[in-house]
C-alpha cells in the first residue's frame, strides 16, 4: 500500500477546539467578500462611483431637516413659520420669500411661483425619494422572491398558474399599472381616513417590480434546482423547506443585489412619472417629479430653474443607482457573460474548420481551452 | 521508414499570469517518423495538452512559444497564419476530444468537407469534393448515404469519426490528436482506436496521441513519451517503457494504473508542482520515493539508458550534465537562428 | 453463490432478513420516463431507463454496476433510493418496500443509505461551509443539535476520510479545496449518519488519475471499518475486478449479466460483457494488435430500441432468436457499404433504391423504390455468406405487390437464467423467453 491515506494519523491530533471561536463567521464574511476582491478594477469602480453619488442623496435625505434652509411648504423667514399649520403669521408680502426669485447666494437654486425655496424642496425631495423606492422595493422583494422560489421548485401547476399571472402584470405597461394602483388604492385610503401619503406610491411601484424578482428567482431556482447538490440534499433525508432554504435561496441570493440596485433606478423614474402626472404624493409635500409639473410653466416663461433641478437631482440619483447595479452585476455574476452551449457550438465549429485550415485562426476562441489547461497548472 | 516528419527541439511555452511567467512547458525534445505513432502521457498539469495546442498553434492569446518545431523541414514557431493556414488541413490535421460540441449545427456534414477541400484547392468542383468527403467518410466507417445528414443527426461516436475523417480528406502525414477518445464510451473508443491505427498503418501518418489513459498508449503507440512538470522525463518503445520503466514517475505511474489483474492499489502522493515556482533539482524529487540528496540540487537531462530509451533521472549516470547540456542547447538554438 | 443459483426473477420479493445476508432485494424494478408524450412528442413511447431489473444486493458486498453511458446504471442507482421515479417492481429493505414509499415516508431512512455522486465539484452545495455541509444530516435526522457536538463529529469523520487536520477544512468553502478532497467531504457527508448502504455513482471518474486510487482505497478502507454495503455503479471496467464481489452488467436498461465479479471477469457468457472486457485498453504492449472482435455501432437510442435481444444487432454471435428486425436490414446495408469499394456501393444502391425509401417494421422491410430483377439475387447472395449474423434470422424474401419484402422470424427477449453460476439474459444458453 504505496498510498496510506493520512487516516491512519491519531485522531486526537487536532482537536476541534484549537479552532478560535468566530473562525466559522470570519470564513463566512470572507467567503461573502470574494466576489468583490475577485472582480476586475472596472467594475469595482462602477460600484464605487456609484455608491458614491447614491451616498450623497442618502446622507441629504437622512438630514434633510438640519441640511435644508427652509421647510417644504415654507414661504417666509423661520422667525414667522408656523411649522404646525405651515403657515406665516402676519406676514405681508414684502416680508415673504420672493417669487420666482433667480439663483442667488440667499437661495441657490432659486424660488418658486409659490414662494418656496427650490434648493430646499430638493434636497427634502430626496427623503420621499428614498421613502418611496425603498419601500417599493422592499415590498417587491419580499413577495416576488419567496413566490419564486418556491414556484420554481415545486413546479408543476402552481408553477404554471403563478407564471401566467405575473407574465399578465408584466406585460401590462407598468406606469399605467401604478397608476391605477396609485389612484385606487389612494381613494380607498382616503375614504378610511387614513392619512398615509407615500403608501399608494410606494405599493404602486412595488407592485410593478413583483414579476421582475419573481422571474430571476424563478429562473435561477430552475437551474439550481438540477445541480446534483440538491439531488444530494435529497439524498440525505433534507426536507423541501430545508432544501429550498438552505440548498437554494442561498445560491440564488446573489441575484437579488443587483436587480435590487437597478430597480430602485427604475422606481425613482416611476415616482417621479407619478408625481408628475399628479397620482404620486400630493402638493405641497417635496417630491421631484411633482415639482417638475408645477415648475413647467415656469420654464416656458423663462424661469428655468424651478423645474431643472428636480430634473438633475433625479437624473443624478438614477445613475448613481444603475451605475452600482452594472458594476454588481459585472461583481456577482461574471459567469453570465460566458456563452453558453451555443456559443461553444459555434466556437467549436470555427476551431474545427479553423485546424483543417479552411477559416481563420481560431485561437482567441480556444482561449477558454487554454485558460483552463492553466488552472490546471496552478 | 524512418524519415522524421515532425522534429521538436528544446519547445518551450509560457504563460503570462498575475504572479508571473508560467511555463507550462520546458524544454522538449521529441521527433516523430513517418508512419510512427507517438504517445504522449502524464497527470493533468503536466503540460501534455499545453504541448498538444503549441504543436497545433492553437495557444490562448498571451502565450509565448519559443524553441523549434519542424513540420517535414518547415518551421511552425512564428509561422506567417498564411502559411499556417495552408499547412493545417494539407500537412497536418488535428482532432479534439469533445466531438459533440466540435461541428456546425447549422451545416450538412459534406458541406464541412466542401468547405475544408475548397479552403486548400479553390478550383475543386462541387461533386468532386463530394466524392473525396464520401471517400474520406467511408473510410472512417460512416455510411456514404448519410453524408448529407445533419451533425445532429450522429451519435459521439460517429461525429468523433467525422471529425477525424474531416482531417484526413486533404491526405495530410501528421496528425495531432489531444484526448480523441476521452468523452467516449470504452467500446467506442476502441473502435475510434483501431480506425486511427489502421489509417495511420494504410496512409503511413505521423501520429502525436495525447491522453492521460496509459492502456490506449501500449495498445496504439510505437513509442511514449511520459511528461512530468512540462518536460519529458522519459521517452522510448512502449514494449521497453511498460515492462522495464526507468525513471520513478513513470514507474509510479504504471503502477497507480487500476486494471483488471490489479491486486494492490497504488498512487504517487502529492501533487505535481505549482509550475510558476518550481522546485529546485529534480521536480520529481519532492514526491519521488527513490530521491537522494543530489536530487534536491541537480536537475537530470534526458540520457540515453538503452539503445532506444531515454530517461532524466540521476540513478541514471549521465543525467547531472544537466546544467551545461541545457546551456549549450540553448547556444546552439540561438545560433541556429 | 448458492442464492444465485436458486433465483428466480418472477419470484415476488419477500422480506429481506438477517440470515440468508441479503440486504437489499430488487424484483422487476423499472423506472420509466415521459410516457405522457406532448404536442410536439410525436412518439409518445416511454423511455425505459430501468426495465425489469432483478437482483439481490448481499450484506457486505460491494456489488458493481457496469454499463456505458446510458445503460440506465445510474438511474437503477437512484430508483433505488427513491431518487427516481419507479413505475414498477420492488425493492425490500428491511420488510419494507421501498418503491412504495412516498418521499416523506422514505426520508428517515434516509440516514441509513447514502449517495456518493460522479461530479464531487457540483455535488456539495458552495453556499455551505464544509463543517454546515457535512454536519447538516446530523441535523436532518435529529441525531444531534448541539453546535459543538456537530463539529466533534464533523471533524471526527473528515480525519477518518483523510481530511488532516480536520481543523483546517471545517471552515472552508467547497470551491477552496481540491477535487479529490471534495470527494472525501462528499463521503464524509455521506458516512456521517452511519449508514449501511451506499450508493457510489462513479465515485473516482472524474478525478485526477493519479487521485483515483487514494479516494478508491478510503473508500475500501472504510467499507472494511464501518462494515458498509456498496453498490458501486462505474463504467470502468478494469477497476470493478479489484473492488467488487458481485457484478450487473446493464445495456439499455436491462441487467445482461449478473453474479461473482471473479466468474464474470474469467469467463464472461454473455456476449456484451465478452465485448466490454475485450474493448478495455490496458497497460501492456503485448496487447498490441489483437483482434478486439468489437461489436459493432453503438448503443441505441433509448427511445427507439431494437426488439427481442436489445444487444443483437451489434451481437458478434447473434442468431436467428435473437429478434432481428426491419431496421436491422437497412443498418446492415448502411454498414456494409461503408467497407465494399465505390463500383460495389453503386450498383447495389441502384438495386436498393434510396435506403428511406424502405418500409421497415418488426417482422419485416419492404423494399419499395427497388429494381426488383437486382435486389432479389443481391439478397439472395448476402444470404448465402454466413458472416452476415442478420440473415440467420431472415424466413423469407420475396416479391409483393411490386416491392420486395424480407421477412424474419419472431425473436422474443430473453430473460436471466442461471448459467454457469450467474444470471445471464442470452438465448446462446438456452431460449428462455420474458413472461
Amino acid at each position: 500500500m504505496a498510498a496510506a491515506p493520512t487516516s491512519e494519523q491519531p485522531r486526537e491530533a487536532a482537536p476541534v477546539e484549537t479552532a478560535p471561536p468566530g473562525a466559522g463567521l470570519r470564513s463566512r464574511i470572507e467567503h461573502a467578500f470574494r466576489p468583490w476582491r475577485r472582480a476586475n478594477p472596472g467594475a469595482r469602480y462602477l460600484v464605487i462611483a456609484g455608491a458614491v453619488i447614491t451616498l450623497v442623496f442618502l446622507v441629504m435625505a437622512v438630514f434633510a431637516d438640519s441640511v435644508a434652509p427652509f421647510g417644504e411648504d415654507q414661504y417666509c423667514a423661520a422667525e414667522f413659520f408656523n411649522a404646525e399649520n405651515g403657515a406665516c403669521i402676519g406676514v405681508g408680502p414684502d416680508e415673504q420669500i420672493p417669487n420666482r426669485a433667480a439663483p442667488s447666494r440667499e437661495y441657490p437654486f432659486g424660488t418658486t411661483d409659490t414662494r418656496f425655496d427650490v434648493f430646499s424642496r430638493v434636497i427634502l425631495g430626496a427623503r420621499v425619494a428614498f421613502a418611496v423606492v425603498a419601500f417599493s422595493t422592499l415590498f417587491a422583494m419580499f413577495i416576488g422572491v419567496p413566490l419564486g422560489l418556491f414556484s420554481g421548485y415545486i413546479g408543476g401547476k402552481f408553477d404554471r398558474v403563478m407564471v401566467l399571472a405575473m407574465d399578465a402584470i408584466y406585460a401590462f405597461p407598468s406606469l399605467l399599472l401604478a397608476i391605477m394602483i396609485a389612484f385606487s388604492l389612494g381613494l380607498r385610503l382616503e375614504q378610511l381616513g387614513i392619512d398615509a401619503p407615500y403608501v399608494p406610491a410606494a405599493v404602486a411601484v412595488g407592485a410593478v417590480y413583483i414579476p421582475q424578482y419573481f422571474r430571476v428567482i424563478r429562473n435561477h431556482t430552475l437551474s439550481i434546482k438540477e445541480e446534483p447538490y440538491v439531488e444530494a440534499a435529497r439524498s440525505l433525508g433534507a426536507s423541501r423547506t430545508s432544501i429550498v432554504f438552505r440548498y437554494i435561496f442561498f445560491n440564488v441570493v446573489s441575484s437579488i443585489p443587483v436587480l435590487f440596485t437597478l430597480n430602485a433606478a427604475d422606481a425613482v423614474l416611476t415616482v417621479a412619472a407619478l408625481g408628475f402626472l399628479g397620482f404620486g404624493i400630493r402638493f405641497p409635500t417635496a417630491e421631484w417629479g411633482l415639482d417638475i409639473n408645477l415648475g413647467l410653466a415656469d420654464s416656458v416663461a423663462g424661469f428655468w430653474w424651478t423645474a431643472f433641478w428636480p430634473g438633475v437631482a433625479i437624473t443624478l440619483l438614477v445613475t448613481g443607482l444603475s451605475l452600482m447595479g452594472e458594476g454588481l452585476n459585472d461583481i456577482i455574476n461574471p459567469l453570465l457573460r460566458v456563452k453558453g452551449y451555443r456559443g461553444k457550438v459555434k466556437g467549436g465549429a470555427r476551431a474545427t474548420m479553423a485546424a483543417v485550415g479552411a477559416r481563420e485562426d481560431a485561437a482567441e476562441l480556444d482561449a477558454e481551452d487554454g485558460a483552463a489547461g492553466l488552472e490546471g497548472n496552478r | 521508414m524512418n524519415e522524421t516528419v515532425l522534429r521538436i527541439r528544446g519547445l518551450q511555452v509560457a504563460y503570462a499570469t498575475p504572479s508571473g511567467m508560467l511555463h507550462a512547458v520546458d524544454g522538449v525534445d521529441l521527433d516523430v517518423a513517418r508512419g510512427e505513432s507517438v504517445g504522449l502521457v502524464g497527470e493533468s498539469g503536466c503540460g501534455k495538452s499545453t504541448m498538444g495546442k503549441a504543436l497545433m498553434q492553437l495557444l490562448p492569446p498571451g502565450a509565448e512559444m519559443a524553441g523549434s518545431v519542424q513540420l517535414n523541414g518547415q518551421e511552425l514557431v512564428g509561422i506567417r497564419p498564411r502559411e499556417l493556414r495552408r499547412i493545417r488541413g494539407e500537412d497536418m490535421a488535428l482532432v479534439f476530444q469533445e466531438p459533440m460540441t466540435r461541428l456546425d449545427p447549422l451545416m450538412k456534414v459534406s458541406d464541412h468537407f466542401v468547405e475544408a477541400i475548397k479552403a486548400h484547392r479553390p478550383r475543386t468542383k462541387k461533386a468532386e469534393a463530394r466524392a473525396m468527403a464520401r471517400e474520406a467518410l467511408m473510410q472512417m466507417g460512416i455510411p456514404p448515404t448519410r453524408a448529407d445528414n445533419y451533425p445532429h443527426e450522429f451519435s459521439g461516436g460517429m461525429r468523433q469519426r467525422i471529425m477525424i475523417a474531416l482531417g484526413i480528406v486533404m491526405r495530410p502525414y501528421m496528425v495531432i490528436a489531444d484526448e480523441p477518445t476521452t468523452a467516449l464510451d470504452v467500446i467506442v473508443e476502441a473502435q475510434i482506436l483501431d480506425l486511427l491505427d489502421r489509417l495511420r498503418r494504410d496512409e503511413e501518418l505521423g501520429l502525436i496521441l495525447i491522453t492521460h489513459n496509459l492502456g490506449i498508449v501500449a495498445e496504439t503507440c510505437d513509442r511514449v513519451a511520459v511528461m512530468y512538470a512540462g518536460r519529458i522525463v522519459e521517452v522510448g518503445p512502449v514494449e521497453e517503457v511498460f515492462t522495464n520503466p526507468q525513471h520513478p514517475y513513470t514507474q509510479g505511474l504504471l503502477r497507480s494504473v487500476i486494471s483488471v489483474d490489479t491486486t494492490e492499489l497504488s498512487s504517487i502522493e502529492g501533487s505535481p508542482p505549482n509550475l510558476l515556482n518550481p522546485p529546485s533539482g529534480c521536480r520529481f524529487a519532492p514526491r519521488c520515493d527513490q530521491v537522494f540528496d543530489a536530487c534536491r540540487t541537480v536537475d537530470p537531462v534526458l540520457t540515453p539508458v538503452s539503445t532506444a530509451t531515454s530517461a532524466a533521472c540521476l540513478l541514471h549516470p549521465g543525467a547531472d550534465a544537466g546544467a551545461d547540456r541545457r546551456a549549450a542547447a540553448a547556444q546552439q538554438m540561438a545560433t541556429e537562428r | 453463490m448458492t442464492t444465485t443459483d436458486t433465483l428466480s426473477p418472477h419470484t415476488p420479493g419477500t422480506d429481506t432478513t438477517d440470515d440468508d445476508g441479503i440486504m437489499l432485494r430488487v424484483r422487476n424494478l423499472q423506472t420509466w420516463f415521459g410516457h405522457a408524450g406532448g404536442i410536439l412528442n410525436r412518439n409518445a413511447n416511454p423511455v425505459k431507463a430501468v426495465n425489469d431489473v432483478t437482483f439481490d444486493l448481499h450484506k457486505g458486498d460491494i456489488f458493481g454496476l457496469v454499463g456505458e453511458s446510458g445503460s440506465g446504471k445510474t438511474t437503477l442507482g437512484r430508483s433505488v433510493l427513491g431518487l427516481a421515479p419507479v413505475t414498477g417492481g420492488e425493492v425490500w429493505w428491511r420488510g419494507q418496500n421501498l418503491a412504495e414509499l412516498s418521499e416523506r415516508q422514505f426520508r428517515p431512512l434516509r440516514r441509513q443509505m447514502g449517495m456518493v455522486f460522479q461530479d464531487p465539484n457540483a455535488s456539495l452545495n458552495p453556499a455551505m461551509t464544509i463543517v454546515q455541509g457535512v454536519g447538516h444530516p446530523l441535523r436532518i435526522h435529529g441525531i444531534c443539535d448541539d453546535r459543538k457536538e456537530i463539529r466533534r463529529r464533523v471533524s471526527d469523520m473528515l480525519e477518518r476520510c483523510g481530511l488532516t487536520p480536520a481543523a483546517r477544512y471545517m471552515d472552508s468553502y467547497p470551491e477552496d479545496v481540491s477535487g479529490g478532497q471534495k470527494q472525501r467531504v462528499v463521503i464524509a457527508r455521506t458516512l456521517i449518519t452511519e449508514p449501511e448502504l451506499v450508493v457510489a455513482d462513479e465515485p473516482v471518474a472524474a478525478l485526477d488519475m493519479s487521485v483515483r486510487a487514494k479516494v478508491l482505497e478510503l473508500m475500501l478502507d472504510l467499507k472494511e471499518q464501518l462494515g458498509l454495503t456498496y453498490l458501486y455503479i462505474t463504467h470502468d471496467l478494469t477497476s470493478g475486478r479489484f473492488v467488487c464481489d458481485k457484478l450487473g452488467i446493464m445495456y439499455l436498461g436491462e441487467l445482461v449479466e449478473w453474479g461473482d465479479a471473479k466468474a464474470i471477469y474469467d469467463d464472461p457468457q454473455h456476449p456484451y460483457t465478452d465485448a466490454l472486457l475485450g474493448a478495455v485498453p490496458l497497460p501492456d504492449p503485448s496487447r498490441k494488435g489483437r483482434d478486439k472482435n468489437l461489436p459493432v455501432g453503438e448503443i441505441p437510442d433509448a427511445l427507439n430500441p431494437p426488439a427481442g435481444c436489445q444487444f443483437h444487432p451489434r451481437c458478434p454471435r447473434a442468431f436467428e432468436a435473437c429478434g432481428w428486425e426491419g431496421s436491422d436490414l437497412v443498418d446492415f446495408l448502411e454498414r456494409r457499404w461503408t467497407e465494399v469499394d465505390a463500383d460495389t456501393f453503386e450498383t447495389e444502391l441502384a438495386a436498393t433504391g434510396p435506403l428511406t425509401a424502405v418500409r421497415t417494421d418488426r417482422r419485416s422491410a419492404r423494399f419499395t423504390a427497388a429494381e426488383n430483377s437486382r435486389l432479389l439475387p443481391m439478397l439472395e447472395a448476402l444470404r448465402k455468406d454466413e458472416r452476415h449474423r442478420i440473415f440467420t434470422g431472415v424466413s423469407d424474401i420475396s416479391t409483393e405487390g411490386g416491392d420486395v419484402v424480407v421477412r424474419f422470424v419472431d425473436g422474443p427477449a430473453p430473460a436471466l437464467q442461471p448459467v454457469e453460476g450467474r444470471m445471464v439474459a442470452c438465448h446462446l444458453h438456452g431460449v428462455v423467453t420474458r413472461t
